[in-house]
């Protein structure tokens, strides 16, 4: 996974252009999002739901491959995978590892 | 009905939630009445169970109505239960009998019963039988659409759509016959019945006739016309945007890749024809440019841009999305479900719909066969907005309905292109 670059701004750009103030917004909205999101699947592996944490996982997925988050789209594509197989190992992995995928985009933001 | 003594049923289909410490009188008559039945105080003991066994029949006895709807309420919202079929009886007291009516008639839940005090035990033993007819029905037709939907292709959906139609225009000129028969029968005062009768048989079969020979006429065209098109389904657009031009008429379709060059070589000879029909169309265009055109009394009129509903659960795509059509001049309609998509189709008239495949109460798939069947839009494009193909998916997309996709995330460009190229091919339809 570390193969993957945490973020790549030219997606954004070529998605809705060069706007900074616009991407700003984005990224600050995209954040935001990464909050509840990370919590709700968080609750639902407590609670054994595993369509509920795929469900979670491709929504946050949309707007991390949107933005250019690439590690944390990559990292949400695995949640979902294992989350389908109910590989319960793998995906408390993946989901511990996601937290830092957000934590190092955040970072990648402020750059 | 045999007297069943199954208050404790290992899996029931009927569960009784209420609030009161005392077992109210309907327990028993519904545990005498069905075997699948069991009754919780409500707490947690009763979501558990709404959780364990998915009851097909929830009766409702809270200390009022409105305690009754709450708890549904919350089942539903809190608890993010009773997602599968399944019908609500209210139980009230004789005072808001009224008041459950009401709520029933607004079709909230199936029906009420008077359960304090309960005067007609074999009412609520009627309604329990008509549930239990109407929910084994539902089941079945879930379980058919389930199985054998999804493996219907798009070729044989249309057919079974117009033998739907076909059988649907059977049934409506029975239905006629029969109400002309019966209004002949009152004038006639006992008129000989074969008199009356010869003539609609004759025009019944002459309509069926008419209406095979349509429909095996139309038979053969679609076949041709899918031939022809299979031949053109792997030459559309790039791997990112496709525009599924025709339904293919078997499962083995080609997945369509971004054309090589060797590829796009040998079909050169088509393109190129294409390509000057299109210009063509360009140059037609050039005439009625700057966004006017002549009404029917010479008054210049300004063009109305086109219409397109976005369906898309994650805000922050959905709104870039839409900045990105606003900028290119189309009108946007936001939809963050399918169900919010269903109520705004009826009040706008849509040019085109961006679909999330993947979208939480009802998914993408499922709302475009919505649209198709129920809603009328047949003709309206749907384009798929997706992060995954592969042959399977896209089979799968076309006999739901979808004409098109559009890989997320794409570019600001290939978006419009595929926007444009499904407008375009409506216009020349």
């Amino acid at each position: 996974m570390s193969e993957i670059p945490i973020y790549d701004p030219e997606v954004l750009v070529s998605l809705i252009g060069d706007d900074q103030p616009l991407i700003e917004e984005y990224k600050k909205e995209f954040v935001k999002q990464c909050v509840p999101t990370l919590r709700g699947i968080a609750a639902a592996f407590n609670k054994n739901e595993n369509t509920e944490v795929k469900d979670q996982a491709h929504y946050l997925k949309t707007s991390a491959k949107a933005i250019g988050a690439m590690r944390c789209a990559a990292r949400l594509q695995k949640i979902e995978d294992c989350a389908l197989s109910d590989d319960r190992v793998s995906l408390k992995q993946h989901i511990t590892l996601l937290q830092n995928d957000i934590r190092d985009v955040k970072k990648e933001f402020i750059k | 009905m045999t007297v069943k003594s199954a208050l404790a049923s290992r899996h029931p289909q009927v569960l009784l939630i209420h609030d009161r410490e005392l077992e109210s009188g309907a327990a028993v008559i519904i545990s005498q009445h069905m075997e699948d039945f069991r009754a919780f105080k409500a707490g947690d003991d009763s979501i558990k169970a709404v959780k364990e066994y998915q009851p097909k029949i929830l009766l409702l006895e809270m200390n009022s109505v409105k305690d009754s709807i709450q708890y549904y309420v919350s089942l539903v919202k809190e608890h993010n239960l009773l997602t599968h079929p399944h019908q609500v009886v209210l139980l009230c007291t004789n005072k808001e009998a009224g008041l459950a009516y009401a709520v029933c008639a607004k079709g909230t839940f199936y029906d009420y019963f008077v359960s304090r005090p309960i005067y007609e035990k074999f009412r609520l033993k009627s309604i329990l039988n008509n549930l239990s007819k109407l929910l084994a029905i539902q089941e079945d037709a879930t379980q058919i659409n389930d199985t054998y939907v999804n493996a219907l292709d798009g070729d044989i959906n249309s057919l079974v759509d117009e033998v739907n139609s076909f059988q649907e225009n059977i049934k409506n000129q029975i239905d006629n016959c029969r109400s002309v028969l019966v209004n002949q029968g009152n004038h006639s005062g006992g008129e000989d019945i074969e008199e009356v009768l010869s003539p609609l048989i004759s025009q019944i079969e002459d309509e069926v006739h008419k209406s095979l020979a349509n429909f095996l006429d139309n038979l053969g065209k679609q076949k041709l016309s899918n031939i022809k098109h299979k031949k053109n389904l792997s030459k559309s657009v790039s791997s990112e945007c496709k525009f599924i031009k025709d339904i293919p008429d078997d499962g083995n379709i080609e997945l369509p890749q971004a054309s090589s060059g060797a590829e796009a070589e040998d079909d050169m000879p088509t393109d190129d024809m294409l390509l000057e029909a299109a210009d063509d169309n360009l140059e037609a265009e050039k005439l009625l440019a700057d966004n006017v055109l002549l009404g029917d009394e010479g008054v210049i009129e300004k063009k109305s841009p086109k219409k397109i509903m976005v369906v898309e659960d994650n805000h922050i795509y959905r709104d870039m999305i839409k900045k990105i059509l606003i900028g290119h001049k189309y009108e946007v309609i936001e939809a963050s479900n399918g169900m919010e998509a269903i109520k705004q189709l009826n009040k706008h008239k849509l040019d085109l719909v961006l679909m999330d495949l993947f979208m939480p109460e009802l998914d993408g798939l499922n709302t475009t066969k919505q649209f198709r069947k129920h809603s009328g839009k047949k003709d309206l494009p749907i384009l798929a907005l997706t992060g995954n193909k592969n042959k399977d998916l896209v089979v799968k997309w076309v006999s739901s309905g979808i004409n098109g996709y559009i890989m997320k995330p794409s570019s600001k460009e290939k978006i419009i292109q595929a926007v444009e190229e499904a407008l375009d091919k409506i216009k020349k339809n």
